[in-house]
């Protein structure tokens, strides 16, 4: 539940992170165009201003023309047309500026055509003049009806120059008006965007604040579990190396006890067999009987003997496991047991079974344990027919198997048409010296079944026997996959 | 059919079973002269010495002191001039993978002490026909490999 | 690396006793496998000499005629098996009788009087010998063994090694792998 909160956090608080960045970026473009106007303004503020200038020097230009011209008219002095004579190159590089300038502004333009027009009539008509008062013989009302005419012509110009000078003032301030109004806007709205942030990142910062402290104490409780289970795993650690320690000293008790009690029993027998062979006359038939049944005995006890030893090694410590053909190992289980597959005229099939890592000296021992059995435990009259098959399976459909539901085992199934068993007695056959029939009818000691299950165990394994009397026997050898 | 007696040579530490093995080879029929050695020392003393009469057969037990039966076969396989004595590994039960560990490392025949009087004397006859058969007409030695456990 | 070798062994006898025979300046005849003819006067030194000479090939020359005779129903038995592809089954009595010209009783009693053993059992040693051969240098399956040599099935060849040397097919196969590899 904490983790769920904690979780929730972590969203609410990467979808801040990320409408932060939205946030700033807006506003760095909000700046960025708000700068941008502002330059833009600047520059039409320039602009205008050349504008004028340039206007108000051509203005004055031609006035300065006027003026030199009148005074040559006045003096007779050529010095007077100096500004004149000037005057068509500076007025010509004022209309190329202009002209530039309105590049962008049709009304302007056609201005300036006007403009263009009337200056040049006003040259016309300076050099209309200057020609009069060249000539001695005109008549001075002429001279000033064409200086009236310039007059007249310099009223017009000034008027239009003053009239596109206004134009451009009127037209700059529209678009001051403009930028205004586009502008005010930016700043207090940055300014909430930004207040409204900081509010978002200080709720967000308390809220980070509170789940921290709940994460370290959750971190608190986990340490100070860490440190039982710590405990607790010394405690079984120790358990275990006392199984472990007793399980060395049972495992050597049993091969010693089955190895050195071997010794001295096969000295009785063997001593006992030589006086059975000999001749003595003094023996009576009861005395030889008893010898019989002495040796009887002793021979059982020999091959409980060998069994117990036989069970004893197969444990599982020292032993390799290496990648084993399991079906050499069911071959050579074949041969081992071929002069009783002879007699018996018995039929053994096999599947193809797996390479897999086992004890292979131990995994030999199951094969012909069971398979013995199954030839052991045949109909009287019936040929034993034996199959052996292998298959994956999913230990969840299989209750013997104690593991997790979704683990893969082989399984591999011997099945026979032997006399079978009774199903009550299915667990029992894996219980060491458990035996099913009296010890006359079938020869044995019943731990072959046992060592099977030890050896299955100690391949992790499981082992089942399913049977009805009758109707033949099936063992199902469970192996993990690994 | 034998010119000369065969050698027969048995070392086991166990006093009961040096007596019947002794006894056993008098009742076989064929030719033997059979000597004893308490322990591995003993026998390796015995097989180095200088003039030695080397056996046709050795019986080698198992479990000796001084030097186990084991160390004993290594021994000699490795010795140029014992490589091709026949040895019979005679123990008491031994586990299957104990068992190919000494035809592994170079015995010719193993077996399991049987515990009647009769068996021994039928195996051991068995096992000094197969060995002269071996010898007298030229089958590889090497090959030679006898297991004889079952009672 | 590893070679493998096949012998015959008679070709090798002879040669043998033709360079000792030559080396002692003998005049000679190799009739009938397993016989000399030595044609000139014969002494016992020099008796004694070949004989030492060939017994260090593990040659040796066979003294009563007894001994002849079941070295010969041997050397019979061993052509038989090594030399015929597909053994006459249950036709060795036979054969034995009509190569040897005696009856099989007396054959077969003279053979286990010298030997201590049976004829029967010697067949049966060489054939598995001839199986372990096989086994290693030709490296045949049991199956393919079992059909050279007239075995009525695979389990019957399994049968007959593991009783004649107490070893399964494969566990003879495995030590004498296992021998073979360098020392771990």
């Amino acid at each position: 539940m904490n983790l769920r909160v904690i979780s929730n956090s972590t969203v609410l608080f990467r979808s801040a992170f990320i409408f932060f960045i939205f946030i700033l970026l807006f506003i760095s473009s909000i700046i960025y165009k708000h700068s941008l106007s502002v330059n833009d303004s600047e520059a039409r503020v320039i602009h205008s201003y050349r504008v004028r200038i340039e206007l108000e020097q051509l203005l004055s230009c031609m006035i300065d023309a006027e003026t030199g011209q009148r005074g040559y008219i006045i003096t007779r002095d050529t010095v007077f047309l100096q500004p004149y004579n000037g005057a068509g190159r500076k007025i010509r590089r004022s209309f190329n500026t202009l002209r530039s300038l309105a590049y962008d502004n049709q009304q302007q333009q056609l201005d300036l055509v006007v403009l263009y027009r009337l200056v040049i009539r006003r040259f016309e008509s300076f050099a209309d003049v200057l020609k009069l008062s060249n000539d001695q013989q005109v008549l001075t009302s002429l001279r000033k009806k064409e200086m009236l005419n310039g007059k007249y012509l310099m009223d017009k110009i000034r008027l239009q120059i003053h009239t596109m000078i206004d134009q451009e003032l009127l037209s700059l301030q529209q678009k001051e008006k403009e930028h205004q109004e586009e502008i005010s806007f930016t700043p207090l709205f940055t300014l909430l965007l930004m207040f409204f942030s900081l509010l978002v990142f200080i709720f967000l910062y308390y809220r980070i604040n509170k789940n921290v402290a709940k994460l370290r104490i959750l971190n608190n409780h986990l340490l100070i579990a860490k440190k039982e289970q710590q405990h607790n795993n010394a405690i079984v650690e120790g358990k275990n190396r006392e199984l472990e320690r007793s399980n060395i000293e049972l495992a050597s008790f049993n091969h010693m006890a089955s190895h050195d009690l071997q010794e001295p029993l096969r000295k009785i027998q063997t001593f006992i067999s030589r006086i059975q062979m000999k001749e003595i006359p003094g023996i009576s038939e009861t005395d030889r009987d008893y010898f019989s049944k002495i040796q009887s005995s002793a021979n059982r006890m020999q091959k409980l003997i060998d069994d117990l030893l036989l069970f004893s090694r197969a444990n599982k410590a020292e032993k390799v496991f290496e990648l084993t053909d399991l079906n050499l190992v069911f071959e050579n289980a074949k041969q081992e047991l071929a002069q009783t597959i002879e007699e018996k005229n018995a039929v053994i099939q096999s599947a193809h079974l797996p390479t897999i890592p086992v004890i292979s000296f131990q995994f030999q021992q199951l094969f012909i344990n069971l398979l013995s059995n199954s030839l052991k435990y045949c109909k009287p009259s019936v040929a034993p027919s034996i199959q052996l098959t292998c298959e994956i399976v999913i230990a969840g459909n299989f209750p013997v198997i104690k593991a997790d539901i979704e683990k893969k085992y082989y399984q591999l199934s011997i099945t026979d048409n032997g006399s079978g068993f009774e199903p009550q007695y299915a667990e029992n056959l894996f219980t060491l010296f458990y035996r099913l029939h009296h010890k006359d009818e079938y020869s044995g000691t019943g731990i072959g079944l046992s060592i099977c299950k030890k050896i299955v165990e100690n391949h992790d394994g499981f082992i089942e026997a399913i049977g009805e009397i009758n109707k033949g026997a099936t063992f199902n050898v469970y192996i993990p996959v690994l | 059919m034998q010119h000369d007696p065969l050698h027969i040579l048995l070392a086991d530490d166990d006093e009961d079973d040096r007596l019947f093995f002794k006894d056993a080879f008098e009742e076989i029929k064929i030719k033997t002269v059979v000597h004893t050695v308490n322990d591995g020392l003993q026998l390796m003393n015995y097989l180095n010495m200088e003039n030695a009469l080397l056996p046709h057969v050795l019986f080698l037990d198992l479990n000796m002191p001084f030097k186990n039966g084991l160390e004993c076969l290594y021994e000699i396989r490795n010795t140029e001039k014992l490589k091709d004595i026949s040895i019979v590994i005679y123990s008491t039960s031994a586990s299957e993978e104990d068992i190919e560990e000494t035809f592994v490392k170079g015995a010719n025949v193993y077996i399991k002490k049987p515990n009647d009087f009769l068996t021994l004397k039928k195996m051991l006859a068995h096992i000094i026909t197969i060995n002269w058969q071996y010898d007298t007409c030229g089958l590889n030695k090497e090959n030679f490999l006898l297991s004889i456990q079952s009672q | 690396m590893k070679l493998n070798i096949k012998y015959n062994i008679n070709s090798l006898c002879k040669k043998i006793l033709r360079e000792q025979l030559d080396k002692m300046g003998l005049k000679y005849d190799l009739t009938t496998f397993g016989e000399v003819e030595i044609r000139q006067h014969f002494s016992v030194e020099e008796y004694k000499q070949l004989n030492t000479a060939l017994s260090e090939y593990g040659i040796e020359i066979v003294e009563s005629q007894k001994s002849v005779l079941v070295q010969k129903i041997k050397d019979v038995i061993i052509e038989m098996i090594y030399l015929e592809e597909k053994l006459p089954a249950s036709k060795i009595s036979h054969y034995l009788t009509e190569k040897l010209n005696h009856s099989y009783g007396y054959l077969a009693n003279l053979f286990s009087e010298v030997t201590y053993t049976s004829i029967e059992n010697f067949i049966i040693l060489q054939k598995i010998e001839l199986v372990k051969e096989l086994i290693i240098s030709e490296k045949l399956t049991l199956t393919e063994i079992s059909i050279k040599l007239n075995y009525s099935s695979v389990a019957h060849l399994s049968n007959q090694f593991k009783k004649t040397t107490g070893l399964t097919p494969s566990m003879f196969q495995r030590i004498i792998e296992k021998r073979n590899r360098p020392a771990q």
